[in-house]
């Protein structure tokens, strides 16, 4: 039996009820609608409501000279011209001069695994963006205070995420311990590259993950910065307030250029106890990322969302990076194969989506984004496969 | 539309519709409101369909198309796959667990899942229905094979 004849067999138990259609040729003679779908679209129109109110914002003008300075910073940053990929969008600006307050969308990138994008929002003031590089003088006895530029996206509150102040060379959260800069060489660092005195424009990076997103379409994109206040260190709990509102964009959402692989026979992990053992079932490989699928044995368990208590938190943790270190050792070798026969390392882990099905997709983030057209093989476990063919050569 | 020629084509496309609003929002209540709204929108509609391929053609994207507003809903409610497989009444407990897998999995890799191996659709045709990239459909079926690894096993080739 074919897998095709297997699941019509299964699905085929499936059957619509009669009262579906009594209840339709009621509704038509009575020439009525549906009132539970009529409720929801209230609802629907109700958030578009919200929405809009909060794009809504008058201000004063501004060019667009340092939007295109960020543009163009990030085509260089992605290497688009000498590495062109679909994967990097470039929103056109306004063409005439718009009014400063609100946000203007400048370029996305889609790693495979998430989808960075950049926006400019004004007006803001220099000294916000310079308190939010002070993390020592926001604290005092009576707790933490700090600005934070949010967002949320399809009107779906509480927040999606905290968006990043953009610089070209980090995209990560300022790692002082990382940079061999002061705390002051870096706040002017950030005041540089992300920050226009003149128009009071910041440039942002919004995070979105690729398993959040709608299949196709747009999504809306609302930022606005928030006055936080942790009282107490120790519960951190936090009580945020809207400071300013940037409005809503709407963002269109492309699906990434990918190249697969499907071993024919998984390939066996095991560590040196035995006690570890997962199987990786194919590759994939996007510009910004690759992800190894693997299937382990209690997954969700492991790489799930944890749902246990407070005194089940660290051995849960523990668990999990002791899998994560022993995948990443596990796929540290791999290089890819380009056609002109230099290679790129790709091997390693850096983030992991929820297990599904005892199955979890295992991310490595690539330095530099290629071109997926032009890679050819990737060598790991000892042998080299190419990407339209699952075995070993 | 004249009430025959609907009676006629509700009779014969129902349970696909259904099958399909099922596969979309795994939950039987919001399958059969979808099925009575696309039935709706089928007896409105005026369109001359040339053949009854093009009518079911009509009627996947409308039943998507429901779906999708459908999860725009704050309060849709998840019910078990389990305890809704247990009254198929399916031949074997095989069928029960390749149902029960594949409606296990997320929504993008289930429709593909039903339109490729349950309605037949080409990649191609998916790619138009659900109105996205080949290539995502292809990567969808991909990383769901992956998932059902030991349950399907055949390839999809390029010319499906």
């Amino acid at each position: 039996m074919t897998d095709r004849e297997r699941i019509q067999a299964a699905f085929s138990h499936l059957h619509a009820s009669p009262e579906d259609l009594t209840e339709v040729m009621k509704m038509t003679r009575e020439n009525r609608t549906r009132m539970k779908l009529a409720t929801r679209r209230i609802v629907t129109t109700g958030l578009a409501a919200v929405m809009l109110l909060g794009a809504g914002i008058a201000g004063y003008a501004i060019g667009n000279s340092f939007h295109n300075r960020q543009q163009e910073q990030l085509r260089a940053k992605y290497h688009v011209e000498e590495n062109p990929t679909n994967d990097f969008t470039e929103f056109s600006l306004p063409e005439e001069a718009s009014d400063g307050r609100g946000m203007t969308l400048l370029s996305s990138f889609h790693t495979g695994d998430d989808l960075k994008v950049y926006v400019d929002v004004s007006p803001v003031e220099p000294e916000e963006v310079e308190n939010c590089f002070r993390f020592d003088s926001q604290l005092s006895d009576e707790g933490w205070r700090f600005l934070s530029y949010d967002f949320d996206i399809d009107g779906v509150h509480p927040i999606y995420g905290t968006a990043q102040i953009y610089s070209p060379d980090s995209e990560y959260a300022v790692e002082r311990e990382r940079v061999e800069e002061t705390e002051e060489d870096v706040r002017q660092r950030y005041l540089r590259e992300a920050y226009d005195a003149e128009t009071k424009t910041l440039t942002l990076l919004c995070h979105l993950f690729t398993e959040d997103l709608p299949e196709d379409g747009s999504i809306e994109l609302h930022v606005y910065s928030s006055d936080n206040f942790v009282p107490n260190s120790e519960t951190y709990e936090c009580i945020s307030e809207i400071h300013h509102d940037f409005g809503t964009v709407s963002v269109p959402i492309t699906s990434p250029e990918v190249k697969t692989l499907l071993f024919s026979e998984p390939k066996a992990l095991k560590d040196e106890t035995g006690t570890m053992q997962a199987e990786i079932t194919g590759i994939e490989l996007s510009s910004g990322s690759i992800s190894w699928l693997a299937n382990i044995q209690d997954a969700e368990s492991i790489f799930g969302r944890f749902e246990g208590d407070d005194t089940e938190l660290a051995a849960y943790q523990q668990t999990k990076i002791e899998w994560i270190y022993f995948l990443r050792d596990a796929t540290a070798d791999a290089e890819l194969i380009f056609a002109d026969g230099h290679t790129v390392a790709c091997g390693g882990i850096n983030g992991e989506h929820d297990a599904e099905n005892g199955s979890v997709h295992l991310v490595r983030n690539l330095p530099d984004n290629v071109n997926i057209h032009d890679v050819k093989a990737i060598s790991i476990f000892g042998e080299t496969y190419c990407f339209d063919e699952a075995d070993g050569k | 539309m004249t009430s025959e020629r609907f009676a006629a084509l509700a009779e014969k496309y129902m349970d696909t519709i259904y099958r399909l609003a099922y596969s979309c929002t795994r939950s039987t209540a919001d399958a059969d409101d979808v099925t009575q709204e696309v039935l709706i929108h089928l007896y409105r509609e005026e369109k001359d369909f040339q053949s009854d391929e093009h009518v079911k053609n009509w009627l996947m994207k409308v039943t998507i198309n429901q779906c999708r507003m459908l999860f725009r809903s704050p309060w849709r409610k998840a019910e078990p796959i389990d305890d809704y497989a247990e009254t198929l009444q399916m031949e074997n407990e095989d069928q029960v667990e390749l149902f029960t897998l594949v409606m296990g999995l997320e929504k993008k890799y289930r429709v593909v899942i039903h339109l490729f191996y349950y309605e037949g659709y080409s990649v191609k045709e998916i790619s138009e229905l659900l109105k996205i990239p080949e290539k995502t459909v292809r990567t969808r079926l991909f990383r769901a094979r992956a998932k059902l690894k030991n349950i399907l096993t055949e390839e999809v080739s390029d010319n499906d």
